[in-house]
Order: structure tokens, then sequence, then C-alpha cells
């Protein structure tokens, strides 16, 4: 009998932290989606700040090549040494050329600059607008009858849906051109040859795939960032809390994100 | 004659928390009214449900006589028009410069030209004790205290109808507490606005206040003119002013207290 009352005492116990748990979840969620809705409107509905959106631009596109840039060179130049590896063993090597291009445009470029982006970018707009929270600034916007989701959140958001893709489309240009440089440099392939190689498979369809996800990717960046410096709360321990967990969330969102859109539409 | 503002049975809480309860207040179109009260009883939170950045749980505040407690949207846009807010911790913009703090309201919303917008902040500055020097400042750059100042140009620049000051004088010495003291009174005075200020300062209050309000643990619990609360015998307003209890009071305490205990470290880490 008292074992079977600990038992339901241990079960109920779980249920409640199951309970609480999905709850938090969903008032979360409902939190994000709510954000969300209301961040589309501001940058929808005048007025528009300009100014605002064209030093976004400038940071959030413009201060992140040099990052994406770096990430993409290098990770065309170990493709092409790993898949030279593999493909060697059974004599594809002409494959590798394509394999570059086709990873670099479709997965690689969009995924890792994604990530790196969201490190940088994400990370410093949620410390931007979590320090404006905790000081009140966000508060005296709206007493100085501007909206802070027109202000703030519209020109973070829509700086990086807009060049997110611009920093893919460079990425991958720098990828496939530090595949290049391992290929002919260090592999030894013939330079004509493997830009032919290059090409001769590449359908627009794959870049584009690419540009469609870095799109995404950029929306989620800037809006988690945005939402997790918004509600953060409590003082710099907030503000270090609030930075955490748009990075991690973003990140995490744009791996599943990535599955999500290869599976339903480029599959 | 319609209050400017009227405030009635006022609550809120924090989770458990309840730090307004039941407050009630008027201020007259005007008029100036100084809130006071310990450290923590709630004075930031009552403004911050008058300028809407808070909601109440309960109760009605009205402007001009209309129920302005749950307006959203456009209602609360042309409301927003008449406020004018100094910040606890002055909340000044550190991505813009000094001047663009100072006529953010003219120069985002009502699109004022920017020539116009930089005499205007030019003038601001100079009644609130500072030089143009300090125009294209970032207000990291600034001390505490011209901080404070900028953050009062910010308020008083678009002219509003009501002004609300949280702390306007905190941080200051008392040369420049004297200045800032009658630039409110003048707002007040010479532009017809209303104001709500709170304050510890006893000087200041004596010198801004119509009417003062004493606040206690949420609750309004003294209200008067600045003489009244000089003959007030309510114990609290006298410990206030006093900066300690009647002799009355003391001698019926058991325990043993030293004679002067300044009230604000002794309410601070309460
Ligand atoms: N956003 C909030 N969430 C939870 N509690 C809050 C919040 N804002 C204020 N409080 C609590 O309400 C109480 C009153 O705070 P308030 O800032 O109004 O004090 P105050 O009277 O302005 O004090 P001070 O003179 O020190 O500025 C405090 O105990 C504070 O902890
Ligand atoms: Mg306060």
């Amino acid at each position: 009998m008292n074992n079977l009352c600990a038992i339901s005492h241990k079960s109920i116990g779980i249920v409640q932290r199951v309970g609480t748990v999905t709850l938090d979840f969903l008032a979360s969620f409902g939190r994000l989606v709510l954000f969300t809705w209301k961040a589309i409107q501001g940058i929808l509905r005048p007025p528009y700040y300009f100014s605002e959106l064209g030093r976004q631009l400038y940071s959030i596109g413009y201060l992140s090549l040099p990052v994406v840039g770096l990430t993409a060179i290098f990770t065309g130049m170990v493709l092409a040494l790993q898949s030279y590896t593999g493909f060697s063993r059974f004599s594809a090597e002409s494959a590798i050329a394509t394999v570059v291009i086709l990873s670099v445009t479709r997965e690689l470029g969009p995924v890792l600059g994604g990530l790196m982006v969201a490190g940088r970018v994400g990370a410093s707009i949620a410390a931007e607008l979590g320090t404006m929270r905790v000081t009140e600034q966000i508060d005296a916007l709206t007493t100085l009858n501007t909206n802070p989701f027109q202000y703030l959140v519209a020109p973070r958001v829509l700086a990086a849906t807009i060049t997110l893709p611009l920093l893919v489309l460079c990425a991958d240009a720098i990828g496939v051109f530090g595949g290049y440089l391992v290929s002919i440099h260090k592999l030894g392939f013939n330079s004509a040859l493997y830009l032919e190689q290059t090409f001769k498979y590449l359908e627009s369809e794959d870049v584009i795939s690419g540009l469609t996800k870095a799109a995404v990717f950029g929306f989620v960046i800037g809006l988690f960032g945005c939402f997790q410096g918004y509600h953060s709360k409590g003082g710099a321990q907030g503000v270090g809390r609030a930075t955490t967990s748009a990075v991690v969330s973003s990140s995490i969102a744009i791996l599943i994100l990535n599955y999500v859109l290869t599976a339903l539409l480029f599959g | 004659m319609t209050p400017k503002i009227r405030i009635r049975n006022l609550c809120k809480s924090f989770g458990p928390k309840q730090v307004l309860k039941n407050v009630n207040l008027d201020v007259m179109p005007g008029e100036s009214v100084v809130v006071l009260g310990g450290s923590g009883t709630g004075k930031s939170v009552l403004l911050k449900c008058i300028i809407g950045l808070i909601e109440p749980d309960s109760g009605t505040i009205e402007i001009d006589g209309v129920d302005i407690t749950h307006k959203k949207g456009k209602d609360r846009d042309l409301l927003l028009e008449k406020f004018g807010m100094l910040f606890q911790g002055g909340a000044l913009f550190d991505s813009l410069p000094v001047w663009k703090n100072i006529t953010f309201r003219l120069l985002y919303n009502q699109k004022m030209p920017v020539d116009n917008a930089r005499q205007l902040a030019e003038k601001t500055l100079k009644s609130v004790g500072l030089t143009k020097d300090v125009m294209d400042l970032s207000p990291s750059e600034l001390s505490g205290g011209m901080q404070k100042r900028v953050g009062l140009a910010r308020a008083i620049a678009s002219k509003p109808e009501i002004l609300f000051f949280d702390e306007p004088t905190t941080g200051l010495d008392p040369l420049m507490c004297g200045v800032i003291d009658s630039l409110i009174r003048s707002c007040i005075t010479n532009l017809g606005a209303t104001g709500v200020t709170i304050t510890h300062d006893l000087t200041s209050a004596r010198f801004i206040a119509d009417k003062i309000a004493m606040i206690k643990e949420g609750e309004i619990i003294w209200e008067g003119s600045v003489a009244e609360m000089d003959r007030s015998k309510n114990k609290d307003v006298y410990a206030f002013i006093h900066g300690h209890e009647t002799n009355q009071q003391q001698k019926q305490k058991t325990t043993k207290r030293p004679k002067v205990v300044p009230l604000r470290t002794r309410k601070g880490t309460r």
C-alpha cells in the first residue's frame, strides 16, 4: 500500500512536471507567434524608418561578409579534399567539381552561412534589444509615440532577410573558388576541365533553392534575436540569457527548417 | 472642473506581490503634484500605469475625463502625444546622438526639418543648463547628471500637456537641483502644463509642489499642500519630513534605536 502510494505520488510529480513544461512551451510558442505577427505588421505598415534599415543592412549584411567568406572558402577547400579521398576509391574524381558546387549552393552555403550569421548577428541583436529593454529605452520609445516593432524589430528582421541571400550568394562563389584552389594546386586537376565540370550539371534551381533557404534563415535569425531581446528581463544576467537563447534557438530552427524546406520544396 | 488626471481604485500586482493598492489621486489642470514615498513603494509603477506602459489589474485612469485605462492603438498614440516623461534611469537611446534624443518625437514622428530640430535641441539643452557642445556626443559619453538633464530635455522638448518626472534631481549637485526645480516649475507655470513629479528631495518637493501625495506600500496615505505637510501630525508624513519619528512614537518603542534614523537607508533594503 505504502509502496503504491509512493509510486502514485511519484507519477503525479512527473505528470505535473511534464504538464508545466508543456504549458511553458505552449506559452512561449504563443508569444513567438504573436511576436511574428506584430513583426510582419511592423514591416508592412508605415511609417518606415529607412535610415534604421540602412544601418542594419550595413551592420548585419556588410559586416558579416568576412565571417561568411572565411567559412565558405574553408568549407569549399575541405569539401574538395574529402570528396577526393572518397571518389578516388572508385575512380570518380571527375565528379568532385560537381559535388563541390552542388553541396555548396544547395546545402553548405545557406546552412553554414546561416549558422555563422546566427552567432554573429542573432547575438548582437538580442544583446542590443535586451539592453534597451532593461534600461527602459524600449519603454521610452513607446512614450515618444514610436512603435518598437516598426522602429526596432522591422528594420532588423528585414535587413537580415534581405542580406542573408546576398551573403550566401557570395559564399557560393567563394566556396566554389576554395574547392577550385585545392583541386588545381593540391590535387593536380586541369583548370579548364575543372571549371567545365563545375558548371556542367549546375541548374538554376540549385542556386535558387539555396537562396530561398537563406532568406528564410535570415528572417528566423532576425526574428529570434529580436524576440529574445525584446522579452529579456532581469538586468545584465537577463541580457546574457537572451543572447544565448537567441543563438541556440535560431541555430536549431535553421537546422530543422533546412530539413523541412529541402524535403518539401527542393527534394 | 474635471481633473486632468483622475485615478480611481488603481491596483497592480506582480505575481503574488501587490504593488499598488487602491490608489486614488486627482491632478487638476496646471497643477503640480509631487509624489513622495520610500523606496520600492510603487511610485515608478504608478507613473508607468498612467502613461500606459504597465496595464493595471483593476481601477480606472481618466485623462480630461476620458477613461484611458485600456486604450490601445491609435487612441493610445494620440494620448501619448500629450505626455512627456523623464525615466528614473534616463533611458536615453544610446545609438543616437544627444540632439536626436532630445528631438526624437519631433524628428521621427512629426517630421520636423533637421535644422529646426537642432535649433530646438540647442535651446532645450540651454534650459537644462547644458551647452551645445554636448549636442553631437553619444549619451554614453555624458556623466550621470548630464544624462539626467538630457532626459529632462527630451521630456519637455515637444511641449507636452502633461509632464512626468521620475526623480529628476537624484544624482545632481545642489546647485543643479535648484536649476532643475525652477525649470520644472516654469514648465508648469509658464507653459500651463500639468506635472507629476516623484522625488525624495524635500527641498525640491517644497519648491515644485502645489500638492503633495504621500505613498506608502502602494497606497496614498496622505494628500495636501506644502504648508499642510509641515503642520501634519500624520506619523508617516512626520517621519518622512524629519527623518525620524515623533518623540511620542519613539518613546513607545521598546527596542532601542538611535535618535536620528535617516529614512532612506532604513526603508531602502526592505
Ligand atoms: N516589471 C516588474 N515586475 C515585477 N515587479 C516589479 C516590476 N516593476 C516594479 N516591480 C516591483 O514593484 C515594487 C515597486 O517598484 P517601483 O519601481 O515602483 O518603486 P519606487 O517607488 O519607484 O522606488 P524607488 O524610489 O526606489 O524608485 C518593487 O518592489 C518592485 O520589485
Ligand atoms: Mg522609482
